[in-house]
């Protein structure tokens, strides 16, 4: 575990405690960036231990206060261990951000009459799986916090079903139906729980992009705010204003963050 | 008022077609066979679970010889641990495995044995799945994390396989006739303070009403449609 050494004592999260998954980088580190610079004391988790070092740099640099930690949250061992640790080390749990993906790193079409067993667990144990570990580690914690949040980041790929990858978009489908059972099951515990589907530019997107600018055209003219979003700034800060108190009455819900992106729901 | 049962005009919508109904051991299917019986449609039952692409494949290819080709292919799949009503944190990680994982692997097989049957000629594939996966439950978390899960499996089924002539569509049913095992299970009631829901007064019934609308589906009159969501429920909560 490696811990940043500042405390922000302002802000609209001051005095709460989050943990963040796949927050080593993209729209994670985002995330964690922005919930640490609006007060809330951050567990920084993921698969790989430097990189959450580096996140933890960032928000260090900046005042904020966090720690890294590595967790698979496919592994529901290390997120009990993780959340344990967290709530020993800063005294409370009121924020569960489960944005850890995986396949989404490949820009080459799926054909699903060829998808295996194996492709299918390769991402769903860190989707779906991840999503129940993060929920049965954390609601205990949660339910005592009075201010519990549980936040899954989903994505338009499971609201219009890509045809790019099939798996991802089933998953995140998937996500929309825990989110919205989740929200009623938990409500009585008062524990708010919603879903955003961004659309941001992470360096995967960027690597895309600079190889295929024709499909980068052709995708951002399909934005009506004209760009993709930005991790911290777009995506990070409305995952804030969901966990604050703004957002006290606000529950069950996807909400698409994509600058205007999927306006179908 | 006419009886969508006993409508003569809906007699002819499956004539001359063939139609496979591959729902995984829910009693659902034998309904909705009969109904689609009704139309003329020439019926195979599947009621064993996919485990593999092969399994599915050699099924489906079977299926089709024994009707003599395929058109309609209609499937649902929950294995028994997503058929209960329990809080998630209770839930142990076999049972996740066998309501989420296996059950959503045995659509994937289902797909792609259907893909197997029909991407020469083109046809219908229908997803059942409870309606009640539009708006959650509490207590079904695991089966409707499954069920909108295979709704957006089958969109990226459409997206990819409509230049073949297939046509993928998801219909929503009551939960009580999904599952009747979960019947009494606390699903929300929509929030309408008028004259109580459902609008039509009543809830659909699988042999009646959903087949004619699967079977409808399957014929000329829905060729343009694919990708599509039907819940029906009635008039109920009247969700997109």
């Amino acid at each position: 575990m490696r811990e940043a050494k500042a405390m922000n004592g302002s802000g609209l999260l001051a005095g709460r405690v989050a943990f963040v998954t796949g927050a080593g980088g993209g729209i994670g580190r985002g995330i964690a960036q922005a919930l640490a610079a609006a007060g809330a004391a951050v567990a920084v988790t993921g698969r790989r231990r430097s990189t959450c070092d580096e996140t933890v740099n960032l928000i260090d640099d900046e005042g904020g206060l966090a720690i890294a930690i590595e967790v698979d949250v496919g592994d529901a061992t290390m997120v009990r261990r993780a959340v344990e640790a967290t709530v020993q080390r800063w005294g409370r749990l009121d924020i569960l951000v489960q944005n850890a993906n995986a396949g989404m790193d490949s820009a080459v079409p799926v054909d699903l009459e060829a998808i295996t067993e194996a492709d299918w667990y390769a991402q769903a144990r860190v989707a779906w799986d991840g999503n129940l570990h993060c929920a049965q580690a954390a609601l205990p914690h949660l339910k005592a916090s009075g201010h519990g949040r549980f936040i899954v980041l989903g994505s338009a790929f499971g609201l219009h079903g890509a045809a790019m990858n099939p798996v991802y978009s089933a998953l995140k489908g998937g996500d929309r139906g825990f989110v919205k059972s989740l929200a009623r099951e938990w409500g009585a515990h008062g524990i708010i729980v919603n879903a955003i589907e961004p659309a941001a530019a992470t360096q995967p997107t960027e690597i895309f992009f600079a190889q295929n600018p024709a499909v980068r055209d052709a995708y951002l003219r399909m934005f009506p705010l004209g760009r993709m979003g930005a991790p911290r700034n777009d995506i990070g800060r409305a995952v804030v204003a969901l966990c604050s108190d703004l957002m006290g009455y606000l529950s069950g819900q996807n909400l698409p963050v994509d600058g205007g992106l999927y306006t179908a729901l | 008022m006419v009886d969508g049962v006993a409508n003569a005009s809906a007699a002819s919508l499956l004539t001359g077609r063939r139609a496979i109904v591959a729902t995984q051991g829910l009693g659902l299917g034998h309904a909705l066979a009969q109904g689609l019986a009704r139309h003329g449609a020439r019926l195979v039952e599947l009621a064993a679970q996919f485990d593999s692409k092969a399994d599915a494949e050699t099924a489906m290819a079977d299926a089709a010889r024994e009707a003599d080709g395929a058109d309609v292919v209609v499937h649902a799949a929950a294995l028994p641990a997503a058929l209960a009503c329990r809080p998630l944190d209770g839930l142990s990680a076999d049972d996740w495995r066998s309501a989420v994982h296996r059950s959503m692997l045995a659509t994937l097989f289902c797909l792609q044995g259907a893909h197997r049957v029909l991407h020469e000629r083109g046809g219908s594939v229908v997803l059942v799945g409870p309606s009640t996966a539009l708006v959650g439950a509490a207590g079904l978390v695991p089966l409707l994390t499954l069920a909108e899960g295979q709704r957006s499996l089958m969109k990226s089924a459409a997206r990819q396989w409509g230049r073949h002539g297939m046509r993928l569509n998801w219909v929503g049913v009551a939960l009580r006739h999904y599952a009747p095992l979960l019947a009494d299970a606390p699903i929300p009631p929509v929030p309408e303070l008028g004259p109580p829901p459902p609008a039509l007064g009543r809830v659909p019934e699988p042999t009646a009403d959903v087949a004619d609308v699967i079977a409808w589906l399957g014929s000329a009159g829905a060729r343009g449609i694919t990708g599509a969501s039907f819940n029906l429920d009635g008039g109920d909560w009247m969700v997109p």
